[in-house]
């Protein structure tokens, strides 16, 4: 019983945080200063993410060649900056990610 | 491009477009199951807290803290600073969502999670699409979270069957698709400045608990971009008044 009400609470405190923002303050307009930001969130937030799994995967820097994420993480990067196919890009650098772990 | 902006159409876009994203983050799923497992968690617990949360992090997170009888407030604590991310993808969909009734705003509210906020983004980038995203939101999170699903059984069907040793790098494809992701948003100098100045700050923050950091150094980097924009306005008023 008290599992339930723990997975009640987890729940809610997942999904009012993404649901609230939709919801509140019926259709007014956000204040033009968040407008101006949300524009750069998604390249920020992406980079935020994906960098420091790359440069970090065990939590401290890591920059060498023989960091399979850092070097699956920028074939995924370029190619997807020359082709612009998703499927292609992750692809390719899962591929030489799984190379590079099964050789080291 | 010229897609068809229907329910069907885009729902059936929507399911296409979750197909590589489904792929990737399955094997996380799996060890999602697997860890639910390990943690003491029943079966069902462990299906049940994948349903209810349909976040791979908070369930992460949640199974790790159930395990080390973490109180039932630092979870939910730990839950919402890593759900602050959330908000900002909910304000982000809000300007698309004008009109939507209460119960489409919960669908979208539950379907939120990062791959699908991208997905759809970039998708209403295109004026086209506009009037009937709300199904392409349907096929691409429905996807996501039936296979998700899918993932957290098999991964409660293998239990602790692996040795830990298999799981590792397990987690890489979903890293690139993030950077493949990454790599679709860089486009004038400015982005690419975004990029350069939110990696930085995300590595010096990177020891901060509960992905802290990842959301200072977002807004941080998001904010710079914003007064690079009014930078360049004002210099082209400027250039106006004077020329």
């Amino acid at each position: 019983m008290e599992l339930f009400w723990i997975f009640a609470v987890l729940g809610l405190g997942t999904f009012l945080p993404r649901y609230l923002p939709l919801a509140l303050w019926g259709e007014r307009e956000l204040p033009l200063v968040i407008r101006k930001i949300l524009v750069y969130v998604p390249v920020a937030i992406l980079t935020a993410i994906f960098v420091p799994e790359v440069l970090m995967p065990e939590g401290r820097l890591f920059l060498h060649w023989s960091n399979a994420y850092l070097v699956g993480g920028l074939i995924t990067v370029a190619v997807m900056l020359l082709s612009k196919r998703l499927l292609l890009s992750s692809a390719l650098g899962i591929v030489a990610f799984a190379l590079m772990r099964h050789f080291s | 491009m010229s897609q068809t902006d229907t329910p069907r159409g885009q729902l059936a876009a929507g399911l296409r477009t979750a197909l590589p994203f489904l792929a990737s983050a399955f094997p996380l799923g799996v060890i999602g199951g697997m860890l639910g497992m390990a943690s003491g968690l029943s079966a069902g617990h462990t299906f049940a807290l994948s349903a209810i949360l349909n976040s791979g992090t908070a369930q992460f997170l949640a199974t790790r803290l159930l395990q080390e009888h973490a109180s039932t407030t630092v979870i939910l604590l730990t839950i919402l600073v890593l759900s602050l991310r959330m908000v900002v993808y909910g304000l982000a969909l809000r300007p698309h969502a004008r009109g939507f009734s209460a119960g489409w705003r919960l669908v979208l509210g539950f379907g939120l999670i990062d791959a699908v906020f991208f997905a759809v983004i970039e998708r209403l980038k295109q004026p086209a699409n506009a009037r009937h995203w709300r199904w392409f939101f349907v096929g691409v999170s429905g996807a996501m979270y039936a296979g998700w699903l899918l993932a957290t059984a098999v991964g409660i069907g293998l239990g602790s069957a692996l040795p830990e040793t298999m799981l590792k790098g397990l987690d890489f494809p979903l890293v690139a698709m993030f950077g493949a992701m990454l790599a679709s948003t860089l486009g004038d100098r400015k982005t690419y400045a975004v990029m350069a100045v939110t990696a930085v700050l995300a590595v010096l923050t990177n020891g901060m608990p509960y992905h802290v950091g990842l959301l200072a150094a977002a807004l941080a980097g998001a904010s710079f971009g914003a007064v690079l924009d009014w930078l360049q306005q004002g210099q082209t008023v400027a250039a106006n008044v004077e020329g």
